[in-house]
């Protein structure tokens, strides 16, 4: 939620004021943090290293889209890997058809595609929240495997699609990426991910549409009689949040060079929604820290048992039991915590 | 009588589960003015204002806001043609501040809500126009507050304060003082009286000093009749309201 | 000719009659849970496979289905009442959103445990000997473990049904259902009635998992492929109605028992097409409420 206008706030309270502007900057500081370590990452950690960041910032952008429905409207979608996969699926197709454009805007055009086909599908899911929504939205995401699995001809089927990336990858008339690299590709992922990541942040944290959103998330009844169109408000949150997640898709895609039915299964869906709560739901970038954190267990912990997943879930169900805020929750209210007697000894 | 009513309701009926709440009303209300809507209870004072901020569909009838039929419209529809409402059973974004709960009235009212590229931080004559909001209802010290932590008294005014941010052409208060102590009614009186200004006003309220205070003409409810229409003094004389209503709350 | 058409069609019924009933197995414990609870239960069709594993091993011991068929739901359901002592319980008044959270949880954890004690592979569960035969009318060979399955579901209709609506018993939940508060203070545990419920519901799950197991087999993927399926049955048939389940049920089963002997290839899509049949005609669900 955006905090109310320091100009407003300093007059009536400063001290507060100077609270809340002192959470707002830090927050601004660790996001900004972040994505600086993200961006440095290739001259700090290894080949390996980089290939499963590259991994965890794509699952981390598609957990951030997830989130958005889930923070800013409060609907749980158990069916997002729906728009991830179809995303996969094009962008793998456009390569293989047009490898003589810009990659960039192949993937703008498969984000574009995906909030197509959110606006059209949120149209049915949206119409009612709660179960009924998170319910619809997993049937959707079933048929959409199930169209996957069936149409052999577009998708592989159970193969997948592999070598469909070009050799040489056209960032820009006239400026080619020959056979890139693990790092270069990191990079380039990171290039699109990061403007449109924080451009969805903006507009929710930032904008008026954003704080319309909110408002119908916390009061639908009152935001309609207050002139909102609730359903549309809804529905534009849905289509942003399925634009999103076919931007992550597309990323994945040519991250990992390989699409199967794996990344549009109903699990996959269930993943999403683990690594978005595990990181935190109540800060934009919590569920990126939870796709690394994900990435990193996953790798860490396979090497000791193959059933890490197990552990995963259970602390999933501990999450959800005691610390609904997830990591970055337990570390903001840490952090509240620390600041609170520093905040009373200046009143 | 040759100009148009504001709000003109024709035969309106509505029923829940067989059983009519309101039968056949016909209802003209004058822009500019101050209508107060009494009545006992499950007269159907709440059902009317449901089905004239489109909360009901009605059975029967239509609506016409400005001669025009609004009975079609969803509440959102309605609201930006000029209706706003508050509401009997408190309705406020509860887990936001009071400035937060205004500006959302504001946003909407201004038509800035759907805009993605003003940057909520910049919208100066916004932050300006609901601390006057706040300030107007005497909640100019609380735009920090959570609106689920303020005082119940205080969180009534902030219902109505973001009735009053959207200055609507026809304001709807759905037993505004209900709860309030005689002070806090006082002071809500006073706030009324002065902000209401030109403004039309469809007042539903029980206790008559509110409704005595604010309203130039008042319509009696029955069992979803109008039983009667007239001016304070009109009525206050009516041997049959004193039987139907009056009478009920001397006793 | 002619006889050909009507084999096609004793056999289509009967498809369609097993189907139906199956799906309706499935769904049903869901259902009742989350229309007398208020709990949506996204485990609830791990509780179907653990039905399917539990039975597998109580079969492979003993020798008997039906050992299997008694043994492994009642196990299924003592588990489910710990579940719910222990996890649920927390979570009747805290909305859709974390019962949806921590029971997804739950099947992740089901999911992986049983994949640590039964392996990765798929396993068949032998028809007692009984029903393993088939039978022939009108010219179609029916398998005899089906008309079984339509009989479980019937049996299984008629007590629900007499169960809620004949006893005493039934009358408290549904009144628990409803108004605990009241059914507290008139001196009733609604935390008992609420468990007991509960505990119906997975049983209920359990019993179908062991029913499918000689049909398709216990496998790693039976849950998620039986929860898309009872997620429809529950939306269309609106949300937590009975009624509205078992006819969904029945719509599936047409469409699966028929269509699977024109269309088979496309037998994946089904549901979907009842799901949208439904909510394009009724977009609340056959019997669900309009506000809520």
């Amino acid at each position: 939620m955006t905090a109310y206008p320091d100009a407003l706030a300093e007059a009536r309270s400063p001290r507060r004021a100077q609270v809340l502007n002192l959470h707002a900057t830090v927050e601004a500081l660790v996001t900004v943090a972040l994505l600086a370590v993200l961006v440095a990452a290739p001259a700090l950690f290894s080949r390996a290293t980089i290939n499963d960041l590259g991994q965890a910032v794509c699952l981390g952008l598609f957990a951030i889209s997830f989130n958005i429905l889930f923070k800013y409207s409060g609907l749980l979608s158990f069916g997002h890997a729906a728009f991830f996969g179809f995303a996969a699926y094009t962008q793998a197709l456009l390569l293989q058809s047009f490898a003589g454009l810009p990659v960039p805007l192949l993937i703008l055009a498969t984000g574009l595609s995906a909030s197509v086909l959110g606006y059209l599908i949120g149209q049915i899911c949206v119409r009612r929240s709660g179960a009924y929504f998170s319910m619809t939205t997993l049937a959707i995401a079933a048929l959409f495997y199930a169209v996957a699995f069936k149409w052999h001809a577009a998708t592989g089927g159970t193969d997948g699609l592999d070598s469909f990336m070009p050799s040489s990858l056209m960032l820009l008339p006239r400026w080619h990426l020959d056979s890139p690299g693990i790092s270069e590709t990191y990079l380039l992922v990171l290039a699109i991910l990061i403007p449109v990541a924080v451009a969805a942040w903006a507009l929710l944290e930032l904008t008026p549409f954003g704080s319309a959103v909110v408002a119908v998330k916390h009061n639908e009844k009152r935001a309609a009689f207050l002139g909102y169109d609730t359903h549309r408000v809804k529905l534009a949150n849905f289509t942003l949040a399925a634009g999103l997640a076919g931007v992550a898709g597309a990323l994945w895609a040519i991250d990992n060079s390989f699409v199967s039915t794996d990344s549009i299964d109903l699990s996959f869906s269930t993943t999403v929604v683990i690594i978005a709560f595990l990181g935190g739901s109540v800060w934009f970038w919590g569920p990126l820290i939870g796709a690394v954190v994900y990435i990193a267990a996953s790798d860490w912990l396979s090497a000791l048992t193959p059933h890490w997943q197990i552990w995963l879930g259970l602390a999933f169900i501990l999450v959800v039991l005691f610390a609904p805020g997830g990591i970055t929750g337990l570390v903001k209210s840490l952090w509240r915590l620390a600041l609170r007697p520093q905040a009373a000894a200046n009143v | 009588m040759s100009e148009t009513p504001l709000l003109r309701l024709d035969g309106i009926a509505k029923a829940f589960a067989g059983t009519p709440v309101l039968v056949d009303l016909d209802l003209s209300v004058r822009a500019g003015e101050r209508r107060g809507l009494i009545g006992p209870n499950g007269a159907g004072k709440t059902t009317l204002i449901n089905v004239i901020t489109g909360a009901h569909q009605p059975d029967a009838g239509d609506i016409l806001f400005r001669g025009k039929s609004i009975r079609r419209l969803p509440p959102h529809r309605r609201n930006r043609l000029g209706i706003s409402r508050s509401f009997q059973i408190l309705s406020l974004f509860g887990e936001m501040t009071v400035g937060e709960n205004i500006r959302n009235a504001i946003l909407r009212y201004r038509g800035l809500h759907v805009s993605p590229r003003r940057l909520l931080r910049r919208l100066d004559t916004i932050f300006t126009e609901v601390a006057a909001v706040a300030e107007m209802v005497g909640l100019g010290r609380a735009l920090q507050e959570r609106a689920d932590n303020l005082p119940y008294g205080m969180q009534r005014r902030l219902d109505i304060a973001l009735v009053l941010a959207q200055q609507p052409e026809l304001i709807i208060l759905d037993e505004p003082a209900a709860g309030l102590s005689a002070a806090e009614t006082r002071d809500l009186i006073a706030v009324l009286q002065a902000t209401i200004g030109k403004r039309t006003l469809i007042l539903v309220e029980h206790d008559m000093d509110v409704v005595y205070a604010l309203s130039d003409r008042i319509t009696v409810l029955d069992y979803g009749l109008v039983l009667t229409e007239g001016t304070p003094a009109e009525i206050n004389a009516n041997p049959d309201v004193r039987r139907v209503y009056l009478g009920e709350e001397a006793a | 000719m002619s006889s050909h058409v009507a084999s096609l069609l004793v056999a289509g019924s009967l498809d369609a009659l097993t189907y139906w009933s199956l799906a309706f197995m499935v769904a049903a414990g869901l259902t009742v849970v989350f229309g007398m609870l208020g709990f949506l239960n996204a485990a609830h069709t791990s509780f179907y496979m653990l039905g399917g594993y539990v039975a597998y091993t109580v079969a492979g011991a003993t020798g008997s289905f039906w050992a299997a068929l008694l043994l492994a739901p009642l196990l299924v359901a003592v588990t489910g009442v710990i579940l719910e002592r222990l996890l649920f319980a927390k979570l009747y008044r805290a909305g859709h959103a974390s019962q949806l959270l921590l029971t997804i949880g739950l099947a992740y954890v089901i999911a992986e445990a049983s994949k640590l004690v039964w392996g990765d592979s798929a396993f068949a569960v032998a028809p007692p000997p009984s029903l393993a035969g088939r039978i022939t009318v009108l010219g179609a060979t029916l398998p005899v473990y089906h008309l079984f399955i339509i009989g479980a579901a019937m049996v299984l209709v008629c007590v629900i049904a007499a169960l809620l609506l004949g006893t005493r018993l039934g009358m408290v939940i549904r009144a628990a259902s409803v108004h605990p508060e009241m059914v507290g203070a008139l001196g009733f545990k609604v935390r008992d009635i609420y468990t007991l419920v509960f505990a119906v519901g997975l049983y209920l799950a359990a019993f179908a998992g062991v029913v499918m197991a000689p049909l398709e087999g216990v496998y790693p993927a039976m849950a998620d492929d039986a929860l898309v399926q009872a997620f429809i049955v529950v939306v269309a048939g609106g949300l937590g109605s009975l009624p509205g389940a078992f006819i969904v049920a029945g719509l599936l089963g047409l469409v699966q028992g028929f269509g699977s002997v024109f269309f088979s290839a496309y037998a994946m899509f089904f549901p979907f097409t009842v799901l949208g049949g439904v909510l394009l005609f009724r977009p609340v669900g056959l019997f669900g409420a309009k506000s809520a």
